[in-house]
């Protein structure tokens, strides 16, 4: 029998409770089994002897409630499908989206499309982010997502994603329309900035869905949100300052161009995108 | 999360299997998030999750909140269990492994658990009766993951054999040799600390 075998039928003695010295008694390796033993039997004490749990039932019954909360959302949104009269409409919609789908080569099996999304968060309740994107609000199902990944290959709970953090998320978009994440990666604010400035009017706009959807209902968060847009706004200021002392600097004007640098040493983040322009004016 | 797959297998294996759930009814009221049907299951698991996250991490309150939040992502990944099958106690401490796991990394970014460097070859004789609970997590941090897991889940978490090949989606018989292999090793380490005491 091998040794790996010979110690497993050991440790099931063990955990039946018989004392080690009848158990190694008479067994080829017993002294190194009995090392096995007494180390796998202090490993047990160590367990039992931790205090006793200050539990997480209170936990617990928050997830169920807000998990049922999040179904019964999902519901709403595809509840009007049960009505006989819109099911029908439903079909025929149905089958005009899968012409569509097949006739743009997804083939038959394929369930969803895969894409990316990038924008910045305005609401995260019950399993379901919303999202400011360059093409509107979407609402993302973050339900197949707990960790969000973050820079630097750290991650986050779901949980305490906040409005106003810029995210780019991962995942299917369903025929039903709706976008199912598979992964999310948090991104810091020089990438905000940087999709702010691709993305200019829905960029002006997440303040606005910012305090339509959480600043009338929790002045709190929303202090923090409007700290947060505050400083994106301080930071784009200095972009729109920047893009104006680099066209001077590509003019010819000297002044602008130490201006851009002093700015650039003051702004790292913000000239990030900026490098090989500053290395080619010998500004770096 | 590619490596944090859960794992998969039949429907019926894991009816089978002893820590399956004992009957499609028993699954309905979980996938019904029925209260009664979870707190059965937080009675049988949290303890064990808790045991385990604190084997892994050293540190009880966290270890606290790992098996929280393992309970949490059950609840809120349910629905996925049903569509893959997996055993049910696995599926739980597959969840805390990878909790766990996210956890360490997130405190080794930050600094928090230096490992000494002990040496690897010391002798096999020592640490036969150790007690000392601190000593023993100090032992466990030179352990690779998976040795760690198998003694957190096997003498912490107090799995079979069988539950810890389902949970970490290794056969039986791998089990045993990562189980023997892990106690040698947290053997020589100990003693190697021992020594330097």
């Amino acid at each position: 029998m091998k040794y790996h075998d010979l110690l497993q039928e050991c440790l099931e003695r063990l955990r039946r409770g018989e004392p080690v010295d009848s158990i190694v008694a008479g067994r080829p390796q017993k002294a190194q089994l009995r090392q096995d033993l007494m180390l796998a039997a202090s490993s047990k004490r160590a367990a039992d002897s931790l205090p006793a749990s200050t539990g997480a039932r209170a936990r617990l019954v928050f997830e169920l409630r807000a998990e049922r909360q999040r179904r019964e959302s999902q519901r709403g949104v595809s509840g009007w499908l049960r009505a006989p009269a819109l099911a029908l409409a439903a079909v025929a919609v149905a089958a005009v989206l899968v012409f569509v789908a097949l006739s743009a080569g997804y083939g038959p099996g394929g369930t969803a499309e895969a894409s990316t999304l990038e924008g910045v968060v305005v609401e995260n309740t019950d399993g379901v982010l919303t999202l400011q994107t360059d093409d509107g609000l979407q609402q993302v199902d973050v339900g197949r997502v707990s960790i969000v990944s973050a820079q630097g290959g750290a991650s986050v709970d779901l949980a305490s994603v906040e409005p106003g953090q810029f995210l780019v998320v991962r995942g299917d978009r369903a025929r039903s329309g709706v976008f199912e994440a598979r992964r999310i990666e948090l991104r810091e604010l020089a990438q905000l900035l940087s999709w702010c400035e691709r993305n200019a009017d829905p960029c002006k706009r997440v303040e606005a869905a910012l305090a339509a959807r959480v600043c009338a209902q929790e002045p709190e968060t929303c202090q923090n949100i409007r700290t947060r847009l505050a400083e994106l706004r301080r930071k784009l200021g200095a972009i729109d300052r920047l893009r104006d002392l680099k066209n001077r600097c590509d003019a010819g004007e000297q002044t602008a161009c130490r201006e851009t640098q002093s700015l650039c040493r003051a702004n790292v983040e913000a000239c990030k995108n900026m490098r090989d322009w500053l290395r080619s004016k010998r500004l770096q | 999360m590619s490596s944090e797959r859960l794992l998969l297998v039949t429907e019926s294996d894991a009816l089978q299997s002893r820590w399956g759930l004992q009957s499609k009814d028993q699954f309905d009221r979980l996938a019904a998030l029925d209260e009664v049907a979870w707190q059965a299951v937080y009675d049988e698991y949290f303890i064990k999750l808790r045991n385990f996250a604190y084997a892994r991490t050293g540190d009880l309150s966290e270890a606290e909140d790992i098996a929280s939040e393992t309970m949490a992502g059950a609840v809120r990944g349910i629905r996925n269990y049903k569509d893959r099958g997996a055993p049910f106690g696995a599926w739980l401490f597959r969840i805390a492994r990878n909790t766990t796991v996210a956890y360490l990394r997130r405190k080794r970014r930050s600094g928090e658990t230096p490992l000494a460097d002990y040496d690897r070859e010391a002798p096999l004789d020592s640490s036969a009766g150790i007690e000392d609970r601190d000593e023993l997590m100090r032992g466990m941090k030179h352990l690779t993951e998976e040795q760690q897991t198998v003694i957190s889940l096997r003498f912490f978490a107090d799995c079979s054999v069988e539950e810890v090949s389902r949970a970490m989606g290794k056969s039986a018989g791998a089990v045993k040799v990562m189980q023997q292999r892990a106690l040698a090793s947290l053997r020589r380490h100990l003693a190697a600390m021992e020594r330097t005491v």
